[in-house]
């Protein structure tokens, strides 16, 4: 009896302990007050506090095995502390369920994983994920970097690689989404504002499509002491890539809404249903699809 | 062993990074629920819009902190505390429902350095009143609204950039009007009762109305003011305005659904996919787009 019960505790050890693949977890939002970097909250289930325990920001990252996480970087990784092996390791879903704004140190970096790199990221329904670059109250160096790199950088490098991004918000980068690996991107839903550069850049032989998205002032930003003037893009297809821009509006930019400079020529980047309006060159090298 | 000189240079770079007036950057706003009375600022933590949970809503969330979350959308689009509103260049994120009345016209001019470049959104799920009308208003403000517009746009260069996504603007004479030069996006909106226009684009401003709905223009049953319309017209494009509008509902108007007087001509104004019905007038002297 005494024999078993040893077996059963150790089964139950491993299950608890064990890093599993290609997993869902959940992400906070972040309130960053009374002052930026707040990671414990006054009262219990507010300021994007989603599972009620009174931590957000880096404290939910190792507070426990619970697959909680405060912070998109430690989601997409493996996990540390007491959140060990309960991370996606960039396999899995991570679900954005309260609103918030998430503050990265730098590029949130997509490569590869042990086997394919198979990521989700996405905010629920009636969540908002605020991706920016500029965080009062943090100081001049990190805005000003960040305000110079790009928000999320996907380098992972195979066919085989998946990464969905769903209903986010990007905002004041130089390059919100940049591909330069060979994987397979769907930007779905997500809106992108002041990015001064390119809101999406595409490189490599990266395949990426973007569908019901909104592209807004892409070249327009006026930051503290950075840089006002860039390319002003949209969406730029480049290397040997390839994709599909679809039901999307793309307004306002300074520069071009969809500009295809990859080699592998206009039928390489297709269009469907792209609203666009104000912009400082329209759809440069695409290719029309009708469905 | 640390000199006094160093730590106070030290403290001083803390402050100065503390309280930098920084631009570009986001914002929360609070819903308000004006209960029990009108103009409530203290609430039970957690309830009636109080995101952060301290308690607070309105003018007392305004004032509470440099903690780059308001209470009301006045106090957003300004300084702020120690330089922490966005004070005509970043976001305001709207993060829980409310009603938001203003005690006049919300009004974005040209911002105090560089372009103006301001985004105020309702969070998916969240609804943003932005009503004339506030039934017991202390300051007995609703005559006041009920003959003024919403929002008032007048930045007067062509690089200033707003955006307006997903609220709810009823029950003024104009629910927003553009008179400058800037570039206007107004997207998800909705515009109900509002007396002569929804949205009045004038100068020579650019102006994209994008997946918005539209309804009773020229229709408001409010007490002690004219409820007229003239014209009643849902968007209107006048002076040297341009603009699109595009993927929108608009019904029941009293008078056009979209009206091009701008000097500019036919082609100042585009449509597509605009669903009108029950309107006193269609789709004037604007210009068709298809795929």
């Amino acid at each position: 009896m005494q024999g078993f019960r040893i077996a059963t505790s150790l089964l139950l050890l491993l299950c608890a302990g064990a890093a599993l693949a290609n997993h869902p977890v959940i992400v906070e939002g972040n309130c960053d007050s009374p002052t930026f970097g707040t990671t414990v909250l006054g009262v219990a289930g507010t300021c994007g506090d989603f599972d009620g325990d009174g931590r957000i920001g880096s404290a939910e990252d190792t507070d426990g095995a619970d697959r909680i996480f405060g912070t998109l970087t430690a989601a997409i990784g493996p996990g540390t502390g007491a959140a060990a092996g309960t991370g996606a390791n960039l396999n899995g879903t991570v679900l954005i369920a309260a609103s918030g704004r998430f503050v990265l140190p730098t590029s949130l970096l997509i490569g590869d994983a042990a086997g394919p790199t198979l990521l989700t990221i996405e905010a629920a329904p009636g969540a908002i994920a605020l991706i920016d670059a500029v965080a009062q109250g943090d100081t001049l160096a990190n805005n000003n970097f960040r305000q110079n790199i790009a928000g999320i950088h996907i380098t992972a490098s195979n066919v085989e690689d998946r990464i969905v991004l769903r209903n986010l918000t990007f905002r004041n980068w130089s390059e919100a989404i940049r591909v330069n690996g060979g994987a397979r991107v769907v930007i779905e839903n997500c809106t992108f504002e002041h990015n001064l550069d390119y809101a999406v850049r595409v490189m490599g032989s990266a395949h990426v499509m973007v569908n019901g998205s909104r592209m807004f002032d892409t070249g327009s930003r006026f930051g503290v002491t950075v840089t006002s003037t860039g390319a002003g893009t949209a969406i730029q297809f480049e290397g040997t890539s390839t994709g599909l821009v679809s039901k999307t509006a793309i307004f306002n930019s300074t520069g071009t809404a969809i500009n295809n400079a990859s080699s592998n020529g206009a039928s390489a980047v297709r269009f469907f249903q792209v609203i666009v309006g104000g912009n400082g060159n329209g759809i440069i090298n695409a290719t029309p699809v009708a469905f | 062993m640390i000199s006094r000189g160093a730590l106070t240079l030290a403290l001083f770079a803390t402050l100065l990074a503390a309280t930098a007036a920084w631009a570009n950057h986001p914002v929360l706003l609070e819903g308000n629920c004006d209960s029990p009375v009108p103009g409530t600022t203290l609430v039970g933590t957690g309830k009636c819009g109080d995101w952060d949970g301290d308690g607070r809503v309105g003018a007392a969330e305004d004032g509470d902190g440099a903690d780059r979350i308001f209470g009301t959308i006045e106090a957003a689009l300004g300084a702020g505390m120690s330089g922490s509103g966005i004070n005509l260049n970043g976001t305001i994120t709207i993060v829980t429902s409310g009603r938001f009345v203003p005690s006049s016209t919300v009004r974005i001019g040209d911002a105090p350095s560089g372009p103006t470049n301001v985004t105020i959104e309702a969070a998916p799920g969240v609804t943003a009143l932005f009503d004339a009308v506030l039934q017991g208003d202390p300051a007995g403000g609703n005559t006041l609204r009920q003959n003024i517009a919403g929002i008032l746009v007048d930045a007067t260069g062509d690089d200033d950039r707003i955006v307006f996504r997903n609220l709810t603007i009823q029950n003024w004479v104009e629910g927003i009007r553009v008179t400058g030069g800037a570039r206007v996006t107004i997207d998800n909106c909705r515009f109900e009762h509002n007396l002569n226009y929804a949205v009045r684009a004038m100068g020579t401003s650019l102006v994209i109305v994008y997946e918005s709905t539209i309804t009773d223009t020229g229709t408001r049953g409010g007490s002690g003011v004219s409820n007229f319309g003239v014209p009643g017209r849902a968007v209107s494009y006048e002076e040297s305005a341009r603009g699109m509008v595009a993927r929108s509902q608009i019904f029941n108007s009293k008078a056009d659904a979209v009206t091009n007087e701008s000097s500019l001509g036919t082609s100042a104004v585009f449509h597509h996919q605009v669903v009108i019905s029950g309107n006193g007038g269609g789709i004037v002297n604007a210009t068709p787009i298809g795929f």
